[in-house]
C-alpha cells in the first residue's frame, strides 16, 4: 500500500526561505484550495517527488510551476526571487523513506533524487542513511543501483513484466505507465481513460498496464505463448542445419535419402529415414551395400597376393578390354546425363520466369478486382457487368463485343492464374527433383570413371608390361581401394546414424512442443481473470449510475475484454463510451473507472498490484452537479485500508464546500491564501 | 483405321482469360487517375489520353517518356499507338457519366462522379500503384502543347 505521509516544499529566495508542509492521513484527504493559490503546484510536486512528472507530459524541472523556479509572490504584489528550491516527499509502504529532489539548484541536476531511509518530515529524524539515485537516465528503469524507478519498483513490491515494444523486442513495462490508473491530474487526465500514460515505445501499453494492475493471468499466458513459439523456431533451425549437414555427408558418398524433409516432423516408425545406394541401377540400402563391400573385401583379403608370374597375359588383356568398354559406356552415359542436366536447368529457368510472370499477372488481377469493388460503390454499373445505357449484361472486355469469345470474370481469371501458378510450381519441383537425381548420377559416374575405371585401366596396362617378379599392382590397389571404401562407408554410416538419432531427438522435442502449443488455452483469460473482469464491470456499472451518469442506459454498458475500456453495446456494434457520453458523463465514467480498479483490489486481496492509493486533481470538472460530486466523495470516504487525495476548489465557495462535504468522513487540508508562504525557520 | 463409334461430339466454349488492362472498369480507372493527377483542369485531348495509355503498357514505354521530358532532343520518341480499346473505354466512361466531352475541341473532362471515383482509387493503398507512380513522376509536364509539338515533328520528318 502506498501512503504519502507528508510533503515539504522549500523555496529559498533573496528574502529568506518560503515553502509549505502538509501531512496526510490514511483514508480520504481533501486538499481544499481556491484556484491560483497553488493547488496544482502541490499536486505536481507530489508527482515530482515520486519521479512521475512524465504524467504531466514533460521531464524534470520543466514541468514545475514558476513559483518554484522563478518568483514567489507573497503577500500580494510583493515579489521574491527564487535562488533554489527543493521538494521533499515522505512515503511509506513496508518501510518509510523520504525523497529529496531539487527543482532549482545551482550545480545540481533535476534528475538526481536522494532517498533517505527514514522519516525526514513527520518524525524529523536526523542522520539518516541516504542514497543518490537518478531519474530519466537511460537505464534508469533497470539500473538497480542508481535508477530511481528501479528502486521504486522494489519499494512498491512490484515485479514489472517484460512486454513487447513497437519494434518487436521485449522491454520492461515502465513504472510510469501504471500511475495514470490511480493518479488523475487536472490538465489532461480528465480527457480520456488512462489519458496521461506516457508514450515510451511499448506496444498496447494500456492493455499491459491494466493486466498488470489487476494481476491478470492472461499476461503470463501471452508471454508463455511467445516463448513456445520461440522454442518451436529453435527446433526448426536446428533441424534445417542438421538436414543440411546430412545432405552434405550423403553427397560425399553418393548416398540417397528417403523420408527426410527439411522441415521438422514427427518421424514415422512406418516410413523411417532410409539411406540407399544405386548399385548397377538397383536400389539397395546403405547397410546392405556396406555389408556387400565388406564381404568382397574379406574375400580379397583371404586370397594370397598373386605374383605377376602367375598372371595370365590373356586374362589381363580380357580384363583390360572389359574395363575399357565399361569406361566407354559410362563416358557416354556421363555425357548424356550432363546434357540432360543442362537442358533441365534451362527448362527450370524458363518455368521460373513463367512463375514470375504469372505472379505479376495475379497481383494485377487482384488489383483489378479491388478496382471493380471500388467502382461498384460509386456506383459504376459496368463494375457489375451491366451496360450503363441499355442495362443489359455486357462482356467484361474492351475487345470488340461482337467477338464470339466470352471473357472470364475477374474472379475466374484469378482462379485460373492460381491454377496456373500451382501447375508451374509443381513442374518446378518435379524438375528440381529430377535435376538433383541426375546430378547425383553425374557425380557417381564421375567417381566411377576417375577413381575406379581409369586407374584400373592404367594398372592393367602397366601389368602387361611390367616385370613378372613384382606383385600384381592391380590386386594390391584393388585391396587398398576396398579397404578405403569399407572404412569410409563404415565411418559414414556411423556419422549418418548419429544424425538419425539427433533427428529422433529433435522429432521428440517437436512432438512435445506441438503438444504444448495445442494445450495452451486459446482463450487467454483464466477463471480468476474472468471473475476479476466481471467484478470490474459490475463495479463500473454500479458506480457510474451512482454518480449520475445519464447518457446511455446502464444495461448497455460493458467493459471490453479486448481493450479493458468501458463500451456501449449498440444495435450493431460496440464502441467506446466516450463517443456517446456528454462531457460531464465522461468525467463520471473516469471516476467510476478509477474506483473500480480499487474495488477489484478489494475483492481479490493480495491478488492484484494496486497500490491502494488514489489521487485526483479537481475531479468536479465540466460543471459537475454538486450532488454527484458529493456521491463521489462519499464513495471515496468508504474505502478502507487505502489513502485517497482529492484536490478541489469547490468553486471558491464556502457554502458549496460545506454542502458537498457534509457528513463525509475525511481529513481537511486547507491551502489558505497561498501555498508558498514564508517558512518559520 | 480404328472405328471409334462416336455418336456425337460436343464442344464447350470456355471463357478466355483477359489481361486486366483490357477490362473496361480498369482502363477507365487508369483514365480518371490520369485526368485527375496529370491534366490541367482535369481535361485532356484524345491523343494525350492515348499517350498515357501507351506509356502505362510497359516499363520501357514509361522510361522513354521520362527520358523525353528530361532531354527532348536526345530521346527518340516513337509514334505511340492509337488503341481502339481505349476509345471503347472512353465511350463506356462517358456512358457512365464519369467523363464528359467538351466542345468545340472535343476534349474529355472529369465529371463530379469521375472525381469521386478518382479520389477513391487514389486513396486506396493497394490498387494501381504503377499507374499512380507514373503520374506522380510526370506531374503536369505532358501538356497539349507538347503533344502538338511532337505531332508536328512527325509530319515534318515525313514531309
Amino acid at each position: 500500500m502506498l501512503k504519502v505521509r507528508a510533503i515539504k516544499i522549500e523555496v529559498n529566495t533573496n528574502h529568506g526561505p518560503f515553502g509549505a508542509e502538509y501531512k496526510f492521513t490514511n483514508g480520504l484527504n481533501i486538499i481544499r484550495a481556491d484556484n491560483t493559490t497553488g493547488k496544482s503546484t502541490l499536486f505536481q510536486a507530489i508527482l515530482y517527488g515520486l519521479g512521475m512528472e512524465q504524467l504531466l507530459d514533460g521531464q524534470n524541472e520543466k514541468t514545475m510551476q514558476a513559483v518554484l523556479k522563478d518568483t514567489v509572490e507573497y503577500p500580494s504584489n510583493e515579489f521574491h526571487y527564487v535562488i533554489s528550491s527543493f521538494v521533499y516527499l515522505e512515503i511509506e509502504n513496508k518501510e518509510i523513506i523520504t525523497t529529496r529532489r531539487s527543482v532549482k539548484q545551482e550545480g545540481r541536476s533535476g534528475k538526481l533524487i536522494d532517498v533517505f531511509s527514514g522519516s525526514l518530515i513527520v518524525n524529523q529524524e536526523k542522520d539518516l542513511p541516504v542514497r543518490p539515485m537518478y531519474v530519466h537516465d537511460p537505464g534508469g528503469a533497470s539500473n538497480e543501483l542508481y535508477g530511481f524507478h528501479a528502486f521504486l519498483e522494489e519499494f512498491f513490491n512490484w515485479k514489472l513484466p517484460e512486454v513487447p515494444t513497437t519494434s518487436g523486442d521485449l522491454r520492461k513495462l515502465y513504472i510510469q505507465s501504471i500511475f495514470p490508473s490511480f493518479i488523475i491530474e487536472q490538465k489532461s487526465g480528465w480527457s480520456d481513460f488512462l489519458a496521461t500514460v506516457p508514450f515510451l515505445g511499448l506496444r498496447n501499453v494500456k492493455n499491459r498496464l491494466v493486466e498488470f494492475l489487476l494481476g491478470l493471468d492472461v499476461f503470463d499466458l501471452e508471454i508463455k505463448k511467445q516463448e513456445l513459439l520461440q522454442r518451436k523456431q529453435i527446433i526448426v533451425n536446428k533441424w534445417k542445419n542438421l538436414h543440411r549437414q546430412t545432405l552434405l555427408s550423403c553427397e560425399k558418398g553418393g548416398v540417397n535419402i528417403d523420408n527426410l524433409s527439411d522441415y521438422p516432423e514427427v518421424l514415422s516408425q512406418v516410413t523411417p529415414i532410409r539411406f540407399y545406394m544405386l548399385k548397377k541401377e538397383n536400389n539397395i540400402s546403405l547397410i546392405d551395400y556396406y555389408d556387400e563391400e565388406k564381404l568382397e573385401l574379406s574375400i580379397l583379403e583371404e586370397q594370397p597376393i598373386k605374383f605377376s608370374k602367375q598372371k595370365d597375359i590373356e586374362l589381363i588383356q580380357v580384363k583390360l578390354k572389359e574395363a575399357e568398354e565399361k569406361l566407354e559406356k559410362v563416358s557416354i552415359a556421363f555425357d548424356m546425363v550432363s546434357t540432360e542436366i543442362s537442358l533441365e536447368k534451362r527448362k527450370l529457368d524458363k518455368y521460373q520466369r513463367q512463375l514470375i510472370e504469372v505472379e505479376d499477372e495475379l497481383i494485377k488481377n487482384k488489383g483489378a478486382k479491388k478496382v471493380y469493388e471500388l467502382g461498384s460503390n460509386i456506383p459504376i454499373r459496368l463494375a457489375d457487368g451491366i451496360c450503363p445505357t441499355c442495362n443489359q449484361e455486357v462482356k467484361d472486355t474492351l475487345l470488340p463485343q461482337e467477338l464470339e469469345q466470352t471473357p472470364m470474370r475477374i474472379d475466374e481469371n484469378i482462379k485460373y492464374l492460381e491454377a496456373q501458378k500451382r501447375m508451374i510450381v509443381a513442374y518446378l519441383n518435379a524438375h528440381k527433383d529430377s535435376i538433383n537425381k541426375k546430378t547425383r548420377l553425374y557425380n557417381n559416374y564421375n567417381l566411377l570413371m576417375n577413381e575406379d575405371l581409369r586407374p584400373t585401366i592404367r594398372n592393367l596396362k602397366r601389368e602387361l608390361v611390367e616385370d613378372i617378379r613384382t606383385p600384381s599392382e592391380i590386386e594390391i590397389e584393388k585391396k587398398l581401394k576396398y579397404r578405403a571404401r569399407v572404412k569410409f562407408y563404415g565411418e559414414l554410416i556411423e556419422e549418418l546414424f548419429g544424425y538419425v538419432s539427433d533427428f529422433q531427438e529433435l522429432s521428440d522435442s517437436w512432438a512435445k512442443i506441438l503438444n504444448e502449443i495445442e494445450r495452451t488455452p486459446k482463450d487467454s483469460f483464466s477463471r480468476i481473470d474472468k471473475q476479476k473482469m466481471q467484478l470490474f464491470e459490475e463495479s463500473f456499472k454500479r458506480l457510474v449510475s451512482k454518480f449520475g451518469y445519464r447518457s446511455k442506459p446502464p444495461n448497455a454498458i460493458k467493459i471490453s475484454l479486448d481493450s479493458y475500456l468501458p463500451e456501449i453495446q449498440g444495435d450493431q456494434m460496440r464502441y467506446n463510451i466516450r463517443f456517446d457520453s456528454s462531457a460531464s458523463d465522461l468525467i463520471r465514467s473516469i471516476w467510476a473507472y478509477t474506483c473500480s480498479f480499487l474495488n477489484v483490489s478489494d475483492g481479490f486481496p493480495n491478488n492484484t498490484n494496486h497500490p491502494r492509493f488514489l489521487a485526483f486533481d479537481e475531479p468536479a470538472q465540466q460543471n459537475m452537479a454538486n450532488a454527484d460530486f458529493r456521491s463521489f466523495l462519499q464513495e471515496l470516504s468508504n474505502y478502507k485500508n487505502c489513502q485517497i487525495l482529492v484536490f478541489a476548489s469547490f468553486n471558491q465557495s464556502q457554502e458549496l464546500y460545506e454542502e458537498t462535504t457534509k457528513g463525509i468522513d475525511f481529513t481537511l487540508h486547507w491551502i489558505k491564501e497561498r501555498l508558498i508562504k514564508p517558512l518559520d525557520v | 483405321m480404328i472405328d471409334y463409334n462416336f455418336k456425337n461430339i460436343t464442344f464447350h466454349k470456355r471463357p478466355i482469360p483477359v489481361q486486366p488492362e483490357y477490362r473496361p472498369v480498369y482502363k477507365i480507372a487508369q483514365i480518371v487517375i490520369g485526368l485527375k493527377k496529370s491534366c490541367r483542369k482535369n481535361k485532356a485531348s484524345l491523343p494525350l489520353l492515348h499517350l498515357f495509355s501507351w506509356a502505362l503498357k510497359s516499363n520501357e514505354n514509361e522510361k522513354l517518356i521520362l527520358d523525353y521530358l528530361e532531354s527532348p532532343s536526345n530521346t527518340l520518341l516513337e509514334i505511340w499507338n492509337f488503341e481502339p480499346s481505349l476509345n471503347r473505354a472512353l465511350h463506356f466512361a462517358q456512358a457512365e457519366n464519369l467523363i464528359a466531352m467538351v466542345l468545340p475541341q472535343g476534349h474529355y473532362v472529369l465529371t463530379e462522379k469521375g472525381h469521386k471515383f478518382a479520389d477513391v482509387l487514389i486513396e486506396d493503398n493497394f490498387v494501381l500503384l504503377q499507374e499512380k507512380a507514373f503520374f506522380n513522376s510526370i506531374k503536369y509536364s505532358i501538356t497539349e502543347t507538347l503533344i502538338q509539338d511532337i505531332s508536328k515533328k512527325w509530319s515534318n520528318s515525313n514531309a
